[in-house]
């Protein structure tokens, strides 16, 4: 009976955490790095809707490109940065986006590697 | 005799300082930098882009899609010239820091300004404002940016 409930436990831990951190279907990756104590960037990059780069403004400025296909087995391609002082958003620029480059000009210093990481 | 001295020193300083005027004046369109540049003009953006793109091609990679969008340039790099570095150097020695200071010196009218434009109307929420403001508002209403740009917006 243990065992079951232990099973079943297990079950809906694992299914309930990916429902919690399932991604948007067209996501390629959502990357939070922590950059000072109270505030974290996060970058994110999605195959057909662009991607950004955030933070409440703390970091500095937030800076995003990616790096895109034109059509299925074409050479990849870089944007060029986006820069803003909280959300540097890059529109979509092709036909697929392979994944993303972000970063803030002012993490804290000693722990955070949030200058420049990827998504 | 003093005050010979005295003014002198006081033209060498005027042609000192003179002259770093100058020198600063220059710098902001050849020396590559982090700092912000002040009252970048359209123009200025765009020759640092023009030798940007000219320094590339003579490296032997040319920029596709170029256009302007908005306010700010787009374009795209050959992954080859970002894996050499090329495309970072001639970026950095040219474009960097005009590139930067044209941004966000016109972040309001951005396509990120609109792009958090478009999360708050999706959420019935009050989509005026600067950028600071935007974002203010984003972040006090729980604003889900991810969310919002896989749904489209």
């Amino acid at each position: 009976m243990k065992k079951i409930a232990g099973a079943l436990l297990t079950f809906a831990l694992v299914a309930g955490g990916s429902v919690v951190m399932a991604a948007p279907a067209h996501a390629l990756g959502s990357v939070p790095k922590k950059c000072t104590y109270y505030d974290t960037a996060t970058g994110y990059s999605s195959v057909v809707n662009g991607g950004f780069t955030s933070n409440g403004g703390v970091c500095g400025t937030a800076k995003s490109r990616l790096f895109y296909q034109t059509y299925s087995g074409s050479p990849t391609y870089y944007t060029g940065w986006t820069y803003n002082s909280s959300t540097a958003f890059t529109p979509h620029p092709g036909n697929s986006v392979r994944g993303g480059n972000h970063g803030v000009s002012n993490p804290a210093a000693l722990y955070s590697d949030a200058k420049d990481f990827n998504s | 005799m003093r005050f010979r001295g005295f003014a002198l020193a006081a033209s060498v300083g005027v042609l000192l300082l003179t002259g770093c005027a100058g020198e600063e004046e220059r710098s902001a369109a050849e020396n590559p930098s982090e700092e912000i540049i002040a009252n970048v003009s359209y123009d200025e953006y765009r020759m640092g882009f023009d030798n940007f793109n000219s320094c590339m091609s003579q490296a032997g990679f040319a920029l596709v899609d170029v256009k302007s969008s908005g306010s700010a340039i787009s374009y795209g790099i050959p992954a080859a010239a970002v894996d050499s570095s090329t495309a970072d150097d001639c970026y950095r020695e040219h474009f960097e820091r005009l590139d930067k200071s044209w941004q966000l010196a016109n972040e309001d009218s951005s396509e990120s300004a609109n792009f958090i434009r478009r999360c708050l109307a999706e959420k019935g929420l009050d989509d005026s404002g600067t950028m600071r403001e935007l974002t203010q508002r984003a972040t006090e209403e729980g604003v889900d940016l991810a969310a919002c740009l896989d749904s489209g917006g």
